[in-house]
């Protein structure tokens, strides 16, 4: 139970925190879902990163490392430190900007004034809503599986995953998005030290160390594939650079974008973001394969594997603070989803449908609120079926998010876009959504829905049953058909009014030929 | 064909420091330049460095390698995402470094209001 105590205790620290936050919010929907655009550098960069650091980065990846090898840190890590800051480099910056300049505080409002657009930003809200609901439930799941792992089942997944849910929903509730982020701060910083602790600790306490248990393990056929790429085929290691892509697109991301002071936020974040998913990948995935080694028998919840390891080889102490580590990297990106997807519900639908006109600020801050409770307590309701969680974000929330990268890169650099082109991508992303949801729950794994010439196209892989395209994962479909579809129905349609166009491309940021010698007047 | 059809806005200002804000010149003149900004001379080159990055991802060499164990534990592949990592970071300081888009840091508010979009 020590372990437990030690979380407990961090678990207090977030609510008090979150009431700390009250304590400093203003009753403005600007301050309580941005925090009137002033967060500063320092806790800016560690407040994205902790909403980018989930119960998959942390346990989801030790758990895949337990079956596949120490591969899945260059299939999702690595591609994510080259794409992930790229992103926020040029997305961010510039997402930061027009919300700077116009007042947008979610996506959905940008796409509405940008392509002067209605229903249409409806649909794409109730679509990102829709994927980012499963992202919501990983955390969830992610809290009870901790609890439950360190308690040896004393507290039970569905009380575990209902006290980590009932914190965030109090330290979000109140606090808003400054609760969010200043619990950030501490979860970042928390994880980043007792990661490095982890990791040195369990090799300092495995018998003969790293190097003797790797070199045994390279000389045994049985776990060799554990430190190598043998069982991930390479068009889906190919396929998984598309999915960082997802990372700008998730609502959470892009808000968080809205809330820097200066834009100057970003240029630290993104040349230190590499190196802190190194940080955490790093480890993880090294001690998930390390566990598919050194623990005997086999678990039947893979993602457990980084707990069982603390617990066996760092002593309960420490296993206590790693896993009030690890909870507060789950704990760190379910704060932010709840808050934006109440951001979204309260500025994308509730005020522009005129509630706020009707019930004032105060109402709209009210009704954010009543948001996070019924939707957390949804979510909540359907972690408790407890599916594995790469087989629940990957399919869905990931491809969705990456496969919509096209429209916001369409929407901020591309004048002669369309509302119309948006529409169509966003309806492409929901068609394949829904067959792939279709598919994979009809077909079992290891089955081909079509071949030719004796090669198998359209199948479902084993043993999850993931569904792929000529061994490609259908993100890479998904994302170059919205892209194709944005541009070609663009084309094809009306372009926004000129005052728009120019409102969001006005002249002096765009390049000109001209070779008029300069203009010199007195200032 | 209309040259604005396919005309894409990434907009780079002249290089910057890395992590520091520029200090904003003193004059006592209003200096209106000619709009064409200053060629950049490290986009391109470091546009094809960050594809090359995308395509160095793939190290198919590695793919069923153990050895090399480097520091005597780390696989080789792992060890060659470790550094590609690093390199990342190195890849985006030099973003940062010569292609940050100094004309969005003066964008100050011009609504009072969050979006108003037509309905």
């Amino acid at each position: 139970m020590i372990p437990a105590l030690f979380i407990f205790a961090y678990l207090a620290v977030v609510l008090y925190i979150g009431i700390f936050a009250f304590r400093r919010t203003k009753a403005t929907g600007e301050d309580f879902f941005l925090a009137s655009r002033s967060i500063g550098h320092i806790v800016f960069f560690l407040s994205l990163f902790a909403t980018n650091m989930t119960a998959v980065a942390i346990l989801g990846s030790a758990g895949f490392s337990y079956t596949r090898g120490v591969g899945v840190y260059g299939l999702m890590a690595s591609s994510s430190s080259l794409v992930i800051p790229m992103t926020l480099f040029f997305i961010g910056t510039r997402l930061w900007a027009v919300g700077r300049r116009f007042g947008h505080m979610t996506q959905v409002a940008f796409f509405r004034d940008r392509w002067e657009c209605s229903a249409i930003g409806t649909f794409i809200f109730f679509l990102t809503a829709a994927m980012l609901i499963p992202y919501l439930i990983v955390s969830i799941i992610g809290g009870g599986t901790i609890l439950e792992a360190l308690t040896d089942g004393h507290i039970p997944f569905a009380l575990g995953g209902a006290i980590v849910a009932i914190v965030v929903m109090g330290n979000v509730f109140f606090g808003g998005m400054r609760g969010a982020v200043y619990v950030n701060v501490l979860q970042t910083l928390l994880f980043l030290s007792v990661g490095l602790t982890a990791f040195l600790v369990i090799g300092h306490n495995l018998p003969g160390g790293f190097a003797h248990t790797v070199q045994q393990m390279a000389a045994d056929p049985a776990h060799r594939f554990l430190l190598t790429r043998d069982r991930i085929p390479r068009p889906e290691f190919l396929s998984y650079l598309f999915i960082p892509l997802s990372s700008i697109m998730f609502p959470h991301m892009a808000i968080m974008c809205f809330t820097a002071k200066q834009v100057t936020a970003f240029r630290k974040t993104v040349v230190l973001y590499p190196i802190c998913i190194m940080a955490i990948w790093l480890p993880c995935c090294f001690l998930g394969a390390i566990g598919a080694y050194v623990i005997a028998k086999p678990l039947k919840i893979p993602d457990e594997i980084l707990l069982r390891m603390l617990k066996l080889h760092a002593g309960p102490l420490l296993a206590g603070v790693l896993g009030a580590g690890i909870i507060s990297a789950v704990m760190g990106s379910d704060c932010h989803q709840i808050l934006a997807l109440s951001t979204m519900f309260t500025k994308d639908v509730f005020d522009y449908y005129g509630g706020r006109k009707r019930f004032g600020e105060r109402g709209t801050v009210f009704v954010g609120r009543a948001f996070i409770l019924i939707a957390n307590t949804a979510a909540y309701f359907v972690a408790l079926r407890r599916p594995q969680i790469f087989g629940v974000v990957v399919p869905y929330a990931f491809s969705g998010f990456a496969a919509l990268a096209p429209v916001m890169v369409a929407a901020l650099f591309w004048k002669r876009s369309t509302k119309y082109g948006a529409l169509a991508a966003a309806l492409w992303v929901a068609a394949c959504l829904i067959a792939i949801g279709l598919i994979e729950h009809h077909y079992a794994p290891g089955t081909t829905l079509l071949s030719a010439g004796g090669r198998p196209i359209l199948f479902t892989m084993k043993p999850r049953g993931q569904f792929v395209i000529v061994g490609y994962l259908p993100v890479v479909f998904m994302t170059l058909g919205s892209a194709f579809f944005v541009i070609v129905v663009s084309l094809l349609t009306a372009p926004p009014s000129q005052a728009t166009v120019d409102k969001y491309f006005p002249r002096s940021e765009q390049p000109r030929h001209t070779t008029a010698a300069p203009i010199v007047v007195p200032a | 064909m209309n040259r604005d059809l396919l005309q894409c806005q990434f907009v780079h200002a002249a290089p910057a420091s890395a992590l520091t804000t520029p200090r904003a010149s003193q004059s006592n003149l209003l200096v209106m330049e000619p709009t064409t900004p200053p060629k950049n001379r490290w986009r391109w080159p470091l546009y094809a460095l960050a594809i090359l990055l995308l395509i160095l991802h793939q190290d198919t060499w590695n793919w069923s390698r153990a050895e090399p164990l480097l520091l005597g534990f780390l696989p080789i592949g792992l060890a060659y995402h470790a550094a590609y990592t690093l390199a990342c970071s190195v890849l985006l300081f030099l973003f940062v470094k010569h292609l940050w888009p100094t004309h969005l840091e003066s964008a100050t508010r011009e609504s009072s209001t969050d979006s108003s979009t037509n309905k």
